[in-house]
This record gives C-alpha cells, sequence and structure tokens, in this order.
C-alpha cells in the first residue's frame, strides 16, 4: 500500500525530480564531459543536481562510455546498493551497441540486456548540452511518473540475473564478495 | 657518438650479442633467450636502469614470441631495445623482476594477454580480465568474432534483439 503511495504520489515524484543525487561513478571516456557540465557554463547545479560520495543517497547513475565486463560488475553492485528509486542514463553510443567497440572481446555489447537504462543519448562523445538535454528529459519523465527502470529492475529480476549470470558465470556474486571481506568489518 | 660507443662496448663484453646503431638515440641489441639474463645484468650496471616496457609480438608464422624490453639509460640518453625470441608452444621465460623491479607488473601484463609464464614470478593473476575463458586475447590465432558471439550473443535485425 505505502509502496504505491510512494510511486503516484504527484508531490513525491514532483521533488524527486528536483533533487537528482549522481553517484560520482565514471566509466570510458566521457567522464571528461562531466567537469563543464557541473562547473560554472553548464552548472547543473541550477536543476537540484549534485553529485555526491555517498551510493545510499543517491538516485542517479551515470554510465559514461563504453562498459568492460569488469566494470558492469561493479555497475550492477552499485546499482543494487542504491535505494529505490534510482534512474540510469547511458552515454554515448558504446551503452547502446558498443559503437566502436564492436568486435572487442572486452566490451560488453548492450548494456539494457544487463541493467535497465531509462535514458540514452546518441552519441560518440556527447556535449555537455547533450548531457543536460538528457537530464532535463530525466527530470520530464520522473515528474510524469515515467521513469521506471528501477521497477523494470524488480519485475524482471529472473532475466536481468540469467544474462548477468551467462556473462560472469553462475555464483560471480559469491565470488565478488569474497574480494571484498577484506575490507568488511563486522 | 655515444651509441656506436655502446654498441663496441657491449660486443666487446659479450661478442655473441647482435648490436647495431638503428638511429639517433637508439639502439638495438639480439639475444639468444639463454644469455638475456647476464646482458640484461651488464646493461643495467652501465646505467640502463630504467626499465619503460616490456612488449610480446606474436609471430605465428615463425613460431615465436619476440620480447622486446625498452630501456632507457638516464646519462647516455640512449633508448636501447633488447630483443630476444622464445617458442610459441607452452611459452615459458624467467622473470627479470631480480634486475628492474618493476618488470612485475609488464610480466604480470604479458602474462595476462600473451600467456607466457615467467618463472619466478611470485603473482602471475589478471589485471583486466576477470575469469578469462578462452586463449590470451592478443595472440593472433585468437578469434575474435567467435569468442563474442559466445560471450555477448548476436543482433538479429528481425527481432531487433541480441540472441545467444
Amino acid at each position: 500500500m505505502g509502496f504505491q503511495v510512494l510511486e503516484t504520489s504527484k508531490l513525491l515524484n514532483y521533488a524527486r525530480a528536483r533533487s537528482l543525487w549522481i553517484v560520482t561513478f565514471c566509466t570510458g571516456c566521457g567522464g571528461v564531459e562531466l567537469p563543464p557540465t557541473a562547473t560554472a557554463r553548464f552548472d547543473f547545479e541550477r536543476f537540484g543536481i549534485i553529485s555526491t560520495p555517498s551510493i545510499r543517497q543517491a538516485d542517479l547513475l551515470l554510465i559514461t562510455g563504453y562498459v568492460t565486463p569488469k566494470t558492469l560488475k561493479r555497475i550492477i553492485i552499485v546499482y543494487e546498493m542504491m535505494r529505490n528509486p534510482k534512474y540510469i542514463i547511458a552515454h554515448g553510443s558504446c551503452p547502446i551497441n558498443a559503437g566502436i567497440y564492436w568486435d572487442s572481446y572486452n566490451t560488453v555489447k548492450k548494456l539494457d540486456l544487463y541493467i535497465p537504462v531509462d535514458v540514452w543519448i546518441a552519441g560518440c562523445m556527447p556535449r555537455p548540452e547533450a548531457i543536460l538535454r538528457a537530464l532535463v528529459k530525466l527530470m520530464r519523465m520522473v515528474k510524469e511518473g515515467k521513469a521506471l527502470g528501477w521497477k523494470r529492475y524488480l519485475e524482471n529480476f529472473e532475466f536481468y540475473r540469467k544474462n548477468q549470470d551467462r556473462l560472469f558465470g553462475k555464483d560471480w556474486r559469491k565470488r565478488e564478495i569474497e574480494k571484498l571481506r577484506f575490507y568488511i568489518h563486522d | 657518438m655515444i651509441e656506436e660507443e655502446l654498441v663496441r662496448k657491449i660486443v666487446e663484453v659479450f661478442s655473441y650479442v647482435e648490436a647495431k646503431v638503428k638511429r639517433v638515440r637508439r639502439v638495438e641489441v639480439k639475444v639468444s633467450r639463454e644469455k638475456l639474463p647476464e646482458v640484461a645484468k651488464y646493461l643495467r650496471s652501465i646505467g640502463f636502469k630504467h626499465l619503460s616496457a616490456i612488449s610480446c609480438v606474436d609471430r605465428p608464422q615463425h613460431g615465436i614470441f619476440e620480447l622486446v624490453y625498452h630501456l632507457w639509460s638516464y646519462e647516455n640518453r640512449v633508448h636501447l631495445m633488447l630483443k630476444t625470441t622464445i617458442p610459441r608452444n607452452k611459452p615459458k621465460y624467467v622473470t627479470m623482476i631480480n634486475v628492474w623491479p618493476n618488470a612485475f607488473v609488464y610480466e604480470r601484463d604479458i602474462w595476462e594477454f600473451f600467456g607466457i609464464e615467467f618463472e619466478g614470478h611470485p603473482d602471475l593473476r589478471h589485471f583486466i580480465l576477470d575469469y578469462w575463458d578462452d586463449i590470451p586475447p592478443l595472440r593472433k590465432d585468437f578469434n575474435h568474432l567467435e569468442y563474442i558471439k559466445r560471450k555477448y550473443g548476436v543482433y538479429d535485425p528481425e527481432k531487433e534483439y541480441y540472441l545467444r
């Protein structure tokens, strides 16, 4: 019941659209376009967007370029650590169909098979104007309650999980936890 | 010229090496794989303290891997390429960590991308390719398209989706 209210409440959607916090996480070459987007000339803070080092308090994950399987593991872990609702913007042609890395052995070809993407930006590399346009579009979608990638992930979790397992092997989550065990304090 | 002096010096000490001046500040030295460690130690002692990189060239038509140690001398300002070849099936070589410690990283990298085992290297683990399950990818006989189709699927224009 409470869940449904969260989804449909116009007031909450209005508020969410105006305080999208970005996880400070960059892949590939698109991270270069983010400092100009963030600083004085294009300044995305006027939309209420800031970047935060805390995954738990963030709403928006930017995939800023090509994704290798090793990075994709981190992306999935980060995405699953974020609280609902959460959104993803994919920059450039690499997450769409691997772009110029179409025959690379270490680049994920279609990102949408592994995590749900809300807004795609075409181009290689998209300029800050294009990123701002995507951010504004995402804000509009959030306000209208149409950015439902996080819900798609919950509903089709089997599908996404199957694709992830096919790429990394069945017990990849356990193996990643084993790697992180050194850093976990109890 | 400092390059020719160096070549003369190296050939005097080791009569079996092939050394020549490629161009200004560029010297090439070719050694057989058994003799490379002692030549490397000598080069280190005459000023080639900096190992810039180790590159590996795959030559399947000759059945060899060519290892190139790129050395830089701060005193003479000369770039020296120390070259050797090793056979292509079950490639093995000795580690150079005791001569240049930073060979640790380069040897691990070559092990990952060409599959050359360096005996005496303490930590041969994957850098980038987690849980790699094929032959090393930078070998010439690695089939990119076949691997991609198996791993990531094929784009089907009729269904507009990636199939596996």
